[in-house]
């Protein structure tokens, strides 16, 4: 491999991995940031994610951010449904970051979130997570302060927003926030 | 070197409330047995002062003296304590020991915040040098500035203000950094706020000002506000001192408040408390910070704001980012960050309207361990590029 390949290669793998439960949102927050159609997986939901989507992603979603030239910033999606949590250590490879999603209207979030915190635990270790609350419009209980409480107990910092993942800002607040977290002074 | 001449330095003390028997007394004791400890001064040159406490002009005087020389400590002579925070109690009668005892608490804190400014100001004089190399210079700076703070001056004049740097170490250029909160329409806001939570019921907060009458509906089961008024004329009374304003609260029963949150929860009114309370900080501030604000004790974010519900200011996320990290004092996260001041008092205010700030007791090596050369990001570059990409889309 030559060397120029090999730096290629190498400036290809940044990738920012988006987890979260069935239906929170993970799908769209990828397509409102991607250049390109994002591409997805979706099948129509056969199971218990039949009572809160019509489709469910079964392998992952894919988007990207052009930076210019051939530098590249891959967004990742893991699939929602616990079956295909075996990808979710392959797919975090090269990651610079976990944005987890969860649904608020769900019955419980804060076992979401320990399942997630937990399942991510050796990359959380060594990298940043940012913690992005969907459909607070239609359920805003549990509270921001509520998730803050909850993370203390598990002794977790980790900043926490409300999003709504059909609105661009709002993603890109989550990506700025996890690129401050890791580099305070960029940019400053 | 500097530790043994700042020891050797008399403390600049400022005495009030003591009557000419008194204060010769006082005078001599420092003179004949003071040990060179401290020597009296007036107010402008003093660094500590020695309150009377049981004059009855005295506690006035105090309180003021406090507003505006937040960082000074006092020293209290009473007959009993009067159990005031960051001062310190000599009961009396007092002897000298005791007194001395008091200076010399005075002067080791002082001692501690010297040394810390000392090494602050010797990492942030260090970078220039360390800049001198190329090579360093692209690892400490972005490849393209992520924030542009002359555009951002007039963008956020609104809420950061105008004001240039100032002199934090000089007490009269310190004091155009300072606003009173209690003269602020924040502050009865907050006082609303603080009534509708007791009960949970709704309070309306009617403001005449001139010939116009506003409300500001307070919902705090809902934690949503409901007002007429928008953000430039809210902005406004935000700069008005409050005793220009005819300020009425009005408590809504329990009954009359459950309808007023269903209405508002039907029709999908109002705003966030903390969204509103943001901004009225900002508007308030304007790049300032409270009276009484110490700037070199350590604080700590307790969490992010909800920044993708509230207006961000300049720097918000790098403030952010190393003040949830870590404690640190205001005048350390100025040097260590170099950005306009006012950007991180406009945050301070802010943060501190929504109870984000807690005071914390550090030892001060915490804060001068961290750098920005300390701190250079192997993916800096990576990083700057995709902010441009996220402003670019924005």
């Amino acid at each position: 491999m030559s060397a120029s390949f090999a730096a290629s290669a190498e400036k290809q793998c940044y990738k920012i991995i988006f987890t979260g439960p069935v239906g929170a949102g993970k799908t769209t927050a990828i397509t409102s940031l991607s250049d390109e159609p994002a591409v997805t997986t979706d099948e129509q939901a056969s199971d218990m994610t039949q009572q809160r989507k019509q489709t469910t992603t079964v392998a992952m979603d894919y988007g990207v951010m052009n930076l210019g030239g051939d530098e590249r910033i891959h967004l990742y999606g893991t699939p929602g449904q616990e079956r295909f949590n075996f990808m979710w250590d392959i797919l975090v490879e090269g990651g610079i970051g976990l944005i987890l999603l969860l649904d608020n209207t769900r019955s419980n979030p804060f076992q979401d979130l320990q399942f997630f915190l937990d399942a991510f635990n050796d990359f959380i270790e060594n990298n940043k997570v940012i913690i992005g609350i969907t459909f607070m419009d239609v359920q805003p209980s549990p509270s921001l302060q509520n998730y803050h409480q909850k993370l203390a107990e598990l002794k977790c910092k980790v900043p926490v927003f409300e999003v709504d993942s059909r609105e661009q800002e709002d993603v890109a607040t989550l990506v700025q926030a996890l690129l401050y977290s890791h580099d305070p002074w960029l940019g400053v | 070197m500097l530790k043994k001449n700042i020891q050797k330095e008399p403390l600049r003390l400022a005495v009030f409330g003591m009557g000419s028997n008194m204060f010769k007394t006082f005078e001599f004791a420092m003179q004949k047995m003071g040990e060179g400890l401290a020597t009296i001064v007036n107010e402008d040159s003093a660094e500590a002062a020695v309150f009377n406490l049981d004059d009855p002009q005295a506690k006035a005087k105090l309180e003021k003296y406090r507003q505006h020389y937040p960082e000074h400590t006092a020293i209290v002579l009473s007959v009993n304590d009067p159990e005031l925070a960051d001062c310190i109690f000599v009961k009396k009668p007092f002897t000298v020991e005791g007194l001395l005892d008091a200076i010399r608490k005075i002067k080791r804190k002082s001692l501690d915040e010297k040394s810390r400014k000392n090494a602050s100001s010797m990492s942030a004089v260090g970078l220039p040098a360390v800049r001198k190399d190329k090579k360093e210079k692209d690892r400490l700076t972005p490849v393209t500035p992520v924030i542009d703070f002359q555009t951002e001056k007039n963008k956020d004049r609104k809420f950061c203000g105008i004001e240039e740097d100032v002199d934090l170490s000089n007490p009269e250029a310190r004091k155009n950094i300072y606003y009173s909160l209690e003269e602020s329409l924040q502050s009865r806001l907050d006082a609303a706020w603080q009534r509708a939570r007791q009960n949970n019921n709704v309070v309306i907060v009617s403001i005449k000002f001139e010939d116009d009458l506003e409300t500001i509906t307070l919902l705090p089961r809902i934690n949503k506000v409901i007002t007429a008024l928008d953000d430039k004329k809210l902005s406004y009374l935000c700069t008005v001192p409050v005793y220009c304003l005819e300020l009425k609260l009005f408590r809504q029963s329990t009954e009359k408040s459950r309808e007023l949150e269903e209405h508002a929860l039907k029709s999908q009114r109002g705003e966030s408390l903390e969204s509103l309370f943001w901004k009225v900080a900002l508007w308030t501030s304007r790049g300032r910070v409270p009276v009484g604000t110490d700037l070199n004790s350590p604080m700590v974010l307790r969490h992010w704001p909800n920044f993708t519900r509230l207006h961000i200011t300049p720097g918000a996320f790098s403030i952010a980012a190393l003040l949830n990290d870590k404690p640190m004092s205001l005048t350390f996260l100025i040097s260590i960050l170099s950005i306009p001041q006012r950007y991180v008092f406009a945050f301070y205010s802010s943060a501190q309207a929504l109870d984000l700030i807690e005071r914390v007791e550090v030892k001060t090596e915490n804060e001068v361990n961290i750098s920005r050369a300390d701190h250079v990001n192997p993916h800096r570059k990576l990083f700057g590029r995709i902010m441009q990409k996220l402003k670019r889309t924005g």
